[in-house]
């Protein structure tokens, strides 16, 4: 996958939709993902219409079978894709970009609230030993109630 | 060093009420899914019915300051319940926290959901394959007390990282919708290409 790719869900979970970025290394996918690459198409634009409640009811249309639904390779190419002026398909394209960048900084955010209490405390590089074994007595386990080595872990 | 046990002026867990379709009801029900790390998905299908609300599950009707972290599944994910628009409950793998008064609620929830507290729910915790973290044992979470300040200081740290967090979350939300508004609304008006 490279960044600009679309990725579809066709598998169990049909019509899921997502971009990839250039925020992950390298990336791959399973048989459950279909992978679009446009050609002159910005993709933004056609990731938002395939995740707009007409692109999704063109997907849902497609699928196939009864217990676990599924959409072939051949159906997505099928599917028509509404082109609006070139002007339009580029403020589209913002608007998800400028989303996608609001969404890393939620990310951020949550991020640097995970770490506020060990920084706070000087903790942010502590790194807890790893021990290949450790021995308790008995007499902890019969007072404790517990069998379990991740209840002792010094 | 203190317990959860006594910092807390309240604990319990949800269930669920028996015999009851869940797509039916006025009410929201969370579970363990719906609980992350400093955040509430409040966008669940489940619904249970005021009856149940006000009723079996008063004790686990939400209100603001309520603190919830999950325990069965996923354990250990802490979150803030900040003025819920409507009435939401919690089942039985979601643990309702309510810290005496003196006590900074998002000290706490940085704390468990720091590496750190992370670290201690993970040896409480019981089972292997479906972990399971009992309101005793949370009683058990040993909790480091600092003088007031520094707790202040972590709360009103962790409190605003998660408020941006929110905005941005929601403000990245509308961005896409808009988006989506623009091509709905351009087909649906036979829009020329």
């Amino acid at each position: 996958m490279a960044p600009g790719d679309i990725l579809v869900g066709i598998i169990g979970t049909i019509g899921s939709i997502g971009l990839v970025t250039d925020r992950f290394g390298k990336l791959t996918g399973n048989c459950k993902l279909a992978i679009i690459s446009t050609l002159e198409i910005e993709p933004e634009y056609v990731a938002v219409y395939l995740s707009s409640k007409i692109g999704q009811d063109e997907i849902i249309r497609r699928a196939r079978g009864t217990v676990q639904m599924g959409l072939i390779l051949p159906d997505i190419k099928d599917l028509p894709i509404p082109l609006l002026q070139p002007s339009k398909r580029k403020k589209i394209s913002e608007l998800v970009r400028k989303s996608y960048s609001k969404r890393q900084e939620s990310i951020d955010s949550y991020k640097q609230a995970k770490m506020c209490f060990l920084q706070e405390l000087g903790l942010e590089k502590f790194i807890l030993p790893e021990e290949l074994y450790f021995e308790r007595k008995l007499s902890d386990v019969k007072s404790k109630r517990r069998l379990d080595s991740e209840y002792f872990k010094p | 060093m203190l317990y959860f046990d006594d910092i807390l002026a309240g604990l319990t867990n949800g269930h669920t009420p028996t015999n009851h379709d869940f797509s039916q009801g006025e009410v929201l029900f969370l579970t363990a899914e719906n609980i992350s790390d400093f955040t509430i998905e409040y966008g669940t299908d489940k619904r249970i019915l005021h009856q149940h609300h006000q009723g079996e599950l008063a004790r686990t009707a939400l209100r603001d300051g309520d603190v919830l972290l999950t325990i069965k599944g996923k354990v250990g994910n802490a979150a803030y319940v900040e003025c819920p628009e409507k009435p939401v409950n919690i089942n039985q793998d979601v643990a309702l926290l309510r810290f005496k008064s003196e006590y900074f609620s998002y000290y706490f929830i940085s704390y468990i959901n720091s590496f750190l507290g992370k670290t201690f729910i993970e040896q409480l915790c019981t089972s292997q394959i479906n972990p399971f973290l009992s309101l005793g044992n949370i009683r058990q979470i040993p909790v480091p007390i600092y003088e007031t300040a520094v707790m202040k200081r972590i709360a009103l740290r962790t409190e605003e990282s998660v408020s941006k967090g929110r905005q941005a979350a929601l403000d990245s939300n509308n961005l896409l919708n808009d988006a989506r508004k623009i091509i709905e609304g351009a087909i649906l008006n036979c829009e020329k290409v």
